[in-house]
């Protein structure tokens, strides 16, 4: 009764404040109240405290603050017959030979280099200065000489027939 | 509620009989009690929050162009503030008012808040121009969120640093995922206001109003956790023990548990106790995970009610990481007193934190109160004989001219001052400048400003004057000492570890040389080296006495965002790391622990210890591959061992080394090449380390001297053992240890150097 009666308050008392020339909508969302009145904080509960948020709340896009700094262009080499195609995660580069532009400043790329008959490659490159990276690709053979090198186990009835891992 | 079936998985017979209807009798009795209790405060603080948002909203100026409206604010509200009277803000005084100004360029303005001139005690917000503000003799305290410290200006990774710290980026610049947060403060990075304003916002609408109950939570010192096995094992144990014990109650006659505590059958006596803790325990437990939850910190979809599961636990070291507690998921007393505290109230200390840490840069200050009392004698002071000087000779007696001199230094009047407490003051300041002294006053003042006004705002604060003995030219030095130094190896010819115990532990202190005296401005807890195990070149693990140099050294160049060049010798394991790049998850390789970046071995910043020797061709400089560092690695403060670099908080390292290049001639070096390329393999693909740069340099012209201590020598041993150690119980496949690599980057070793 106590509660019940102090959320009658609280609806009472909430539109006095808001007549005070200060009305309109809450920049935040009262929680979630369970049927019995109390708030609705207890773990196994059917959802999550989530609480919605105004896009007002979220930090604001990386272009906000950063004064334009130019770009940078990153020149990729590679012999053009291995045709080594260059990925930034989802996004496809191409294939080296290449030239990628760039902010200024913005953040490394950490791409994947994939041709046949080579190994792939994973590399970064920075976006600091304009920059030329020789890719170097190896071989399986090529790679025994590599620190960490270990032969690649012989496939199993059963791991050849699992699919490979999706990135 | 509280007594929901989904927390306890054992029985309570917290001092109620055992029979099931009493059980229930009691349990109906507590939770009608308890549901009294929590709407009767429920409507006390609802109340309070209503009449604060009526009464202290009001009268304030809507400076923010897109501020939303008090009116209704959280009508189910938690106390934003405990204390039984709120303190009340100061306010710019009236002397410092500027005139207010309408149509100042974003990079002119700051604002300031003064008194409104009515009787209501309450603010009036006003934009005023920086440079009026500055001519006026106050300081510009840049709250946006393109504020960085001033070491990281000119080096590449600010703009890392401003994106993590607006949650914006993650540590290799790329965008956050929707949702997703750095708690980063521990390692330096403190929020930006922006996400202050976030929490704020969020925590005003009052999700965790009497959602969980502070008192049980604080009824406990710490409730233990363990891993998922062993923790059903202890539940099970403590189910074990209540059988036992109530049969041992019935046969006692005893009215409870507390009776069975207090008699004379002493296990039965320990058993009780300990149930009794344990019982405490879960009841905490379960009020922490009720915390968790309505904080947003913990998906209860996710959770086992009562297990301290992968879901609880990554939840907890972010609430940890949030509220800047070091207990690494650890639940102890500093957990339990955050997790106690309103939200709002966390939040409070959060905006205090960071206040202080633009302040102190705003005014290039570094007093922090650490150097603590009067004393007469420095670091060295204390029941056992003072540390030996770097020279092996006992320090030379003090002398007028050059002495040593506590937390003191001679004024212009002839008098002597304390060093003062200038973080504290400088925070004090800014809060009254914004006119917060509580909770509700930083929830109003977020609410007047809009995120995007955090593209500029700044505020104009009358910070305490500088001590006299400040200037851009400040003659300063730097003692390390190593506290208690051990160089015996820690196991016996057995096997069997050996204590080693400190009473001393390492401190670095910053001294300024002013009228003949050396005063010391901050004394803080650092590392020194000790045994670790390394990697050796025959492909084992040894351990080797990897100690600090002890001598006379300067810092000449101040290194920002640096680089660790991995030895040949580093492992392979931690190299490859799987993150999200461009939308998609793919195996990179791992440049956490080269940097730059907070989790560089080296820090976000670095001082390079050169040892300075005459030549006949002049002056040559000596890098052993010591540094004095920030480290992400904050535990390690806490009484571990380093590579033998001296290690500090990252924001304090990143304070105390623009401080110094505040208050010291330098020059800007820029980036150092490094040309740093190594493939490697790793399942069936080539990857590629690359690090073209060693990072960004200055060069301080004179160098700083630093004097590192030898400490105290406990133990056998005088000096320390060179080259490599077998570990015990390892087999070795080569009869004697290889020869052991000292050049600077194999002295740094791995992890955390």
């Amino acid at each position: 009764m106590a509660m019940l009666g102090s959320l009658l308050s609280l609806a009472l008392a909430a539109p006095a404040c808001s007549s005070s020339g200060r009305g309109g909508a809450s920049p935040v969302v009262a929680p979630a109240v369970t049927p019995d009145g109390a708030p609705d904080g207890t773990p196994g509960a059917a959802a999550p405290a989530a609480l919605p948020l105004p896009d007002d709340l979220e930090p604001a896009s990386a272009a906000d603050d950063r004064p334009d700094a130019g770009t940078v262009t990153i020149k990729l080499l590679a012999d053009a017959r291995r045709q080594a195609h260059v990925t930034w995660g989802r996004k496809d580069l191409g294939v080296a030979p290449l030239e990628i532009v760039r902010p200024r400043g913005s953040a490394p790329l950490d791409l994947t280099v994939q041709a046949p008959g080579y190994l792939p490659l994973h590399t970064r490159v920075f976006t600091d200065r304009d920059d030329t990276l020789s890719l170097r690709l190896y071989s399986e053979r090529d790679a025994i000489a590599l620190p960490g090198y270990s032969p690649a186990p012989a496939p199993t009835p059963s791991s050849s027939t699992k699919t490979r891992r999706q990135f | 509620m509280l007594f929901s079936s989904g927390y306890s998985t054992h029985e309570s017979i917290f001092g109620d009989k055992f029979s099931p209807r009493a059980r229930v009798a009691r349990v109906v009795f507590v939770t009608a009690r308890r549901i009294v209790r929590r709407a009767a405060r429920l409507a006390i603080f609802a109340s309070l929050a209503v009449f604060a948002a009526c009464h202290r909203a009001a009268p304030m100026s809507a400076a923010g162009d897109a501020a939303p409206p008090p009116s209704a604010m959280n009508p189910h509200g938690p106390p934003v503030s405990r204390r039984p009277s709120p303190p009340r803000p100061h306010f710019t005084l009236a002397a410092d008012a500027l005139p207010a100004l309408s149509d100042l360029p974003p990079e002119r303005r700051a604002i300031q808040i003064v008194a409104s001139g009515d009787r209501s005690g309450d603010g009036e917000e006003r934009q005023v121009d920086v440079e009026a503000a500055r001519a006026r003799g106050l300081t510009i305290v840049d709250l946006s969120d393109g504020w960085a410290p001033s070491v990281l200006d000119g080096a590449s990774y600010r703009s890392v640093f401003t994106a993590l710290a607006a949650d914006r980026g993650d540590g290799d610049g790329q965008p956050l995922a929707a949702g997703e947060r750095n708690y980063l403060e521990l390692y330096g990075i403190p929020p930006a206001l922006s996400v202050l304003r976030r929490r704020f916002l969020t925590d005003a609408a009052g999700s965790c109003a009497g959602a969980y109950d502070p008192d049980a939570l604080l009824a406990v010192d710490q409730i233990r956790t363990w891993g998922a096995s062993t923790e059903q094992k202890e539940l099970a144990r403590h189910r074990a023990r209540a059988t036992r014990l109530q049969a041992a109650r019935t046969a006692a006659g005893a009215d409870n548990l507390e009776a069975l505590a207090d008699g004379s059958d002493a296990r039965i006596a320990r058993d009780a106790k300990e149930h009794l803790r344990f019982e405490g325990e879960r009841l905490a437990f379960a009020e922490v995970e009720k915390r968790l939850a309505c904080g947003g910190m913990m998906d209860p979809r996710k959770h086992k009610p009562g297990a301290y599961d992968t879901e609880m636990r990554t939840a907890m070291l972010d609430f940890q990481q949030k509220q800047a507690v070091m207990d690494q998921a650890d639940i102890k007393r500093a957990t339990l007193e955050a997790l106690a505290r309103p939200p709002l109230e966390n939040d409070l200390l959060a905006l205090e934190r960071v206040l202080t840490e633009r302040a102190m840069h705003a005014a290039g200050f570094i007093e922090d109160g650490s150097v603590g009392e009067t004393s007469t004698s420095g670091p060295s002071d204390g029941p056992e004989p003072p540390a030996k000087s770097s020279r092996g000779q006992p320090p030379r007696a003090l002398t007028r001219s050059d002495s040593v001199v506590g937390a003191t230094y001679l004024g212009a009047d002839g008098t002597r001052h304390r060093v003062p407490d200038l973080a504290s003051a400088a925070r004090q300041a800014t809060l009254d400048a914004l006119g917060i002294a509580t909770a509700d006053d930083a929830v109003a003042f977020f609410r007047r400003h809009a995120r995007a006004d955090f593209a500029w705002l700044k505020v104009a604060v009358r910070l305490p004057p500088p001590p006299e003995y400040y200037s851009k030219a400040m003659d300063l030095s730097v003692e390390i000492d190593r506290g208690d130094v051990w160089y015996d190896f820690p196991f016996d010819a057995a096997g069997v570890r050996q204590p080693q115990p400190r009473e001393r532990f390492p401190q670095l202190t910053l001294y300024v040389k002013w009228r003949g005296e050396r005063v010391p401005l901050l004394r803080w807890r650092t590392t020194v080296g000790g045994w670790r195990a390394e990697l050796a070149s025959d492909g084992q693990e040894y351990f080797r006495y990897k100690g600090s140099d002890v001598g006379p050294r300067v810092w000449r160049h101040i290194v920002t965002a640096p680089v660790w060049i991995p030895p040949p010798s580093s492992p392979l394991g931690s190299m490859v790391k799987e993150k999200r790049v461009a939308g998609t998850y793919v195996r990179v390789t791992n440049y956490d622990e080269t940097g730059p970046g907070f989790l560089s071995a080296y820090g976000m910043v670095a001082a390079i210890h050169e040892e300075m020797r005459r030549t006949p061709d002049g002056v040559r400089y000596f890098d052993n591959g010591i540094r004095t560092h920030g480290s992400f690695d904050y535990p390690s403060l806490r009484g571990r061992f380093s590579h033998g670099c001296h290690r500090l908080y990252n924001q304090l390292a990143m304070r105390l080394f623009s401080f110094v290049l505040d208050h010291r001639k330098s020059r800007v070096v820029g980036p150092v090449a490094a040309g740093y390329r190594r493939a490697f393999y790793s399942r069936g693909e080539v990857f590629e380390m690359r690090l073209p740069s060693r990072g960004f340099y200055r060069e301080l012209e004179p160098p700083i001297p630093v004097e590192v201590l030898e400490g105290r020598i406990k133990g056998t041993l005088q000096k320390p053992i060179a080259g490599y150690v077998p570990k015990p119980g390892v087999k070795y496949l080569a009869h004697r240890p290889p020869a052991a690599s000292d050049t600077p980057e194999d002295r740094a070793g791995g992890d955390s150097p």
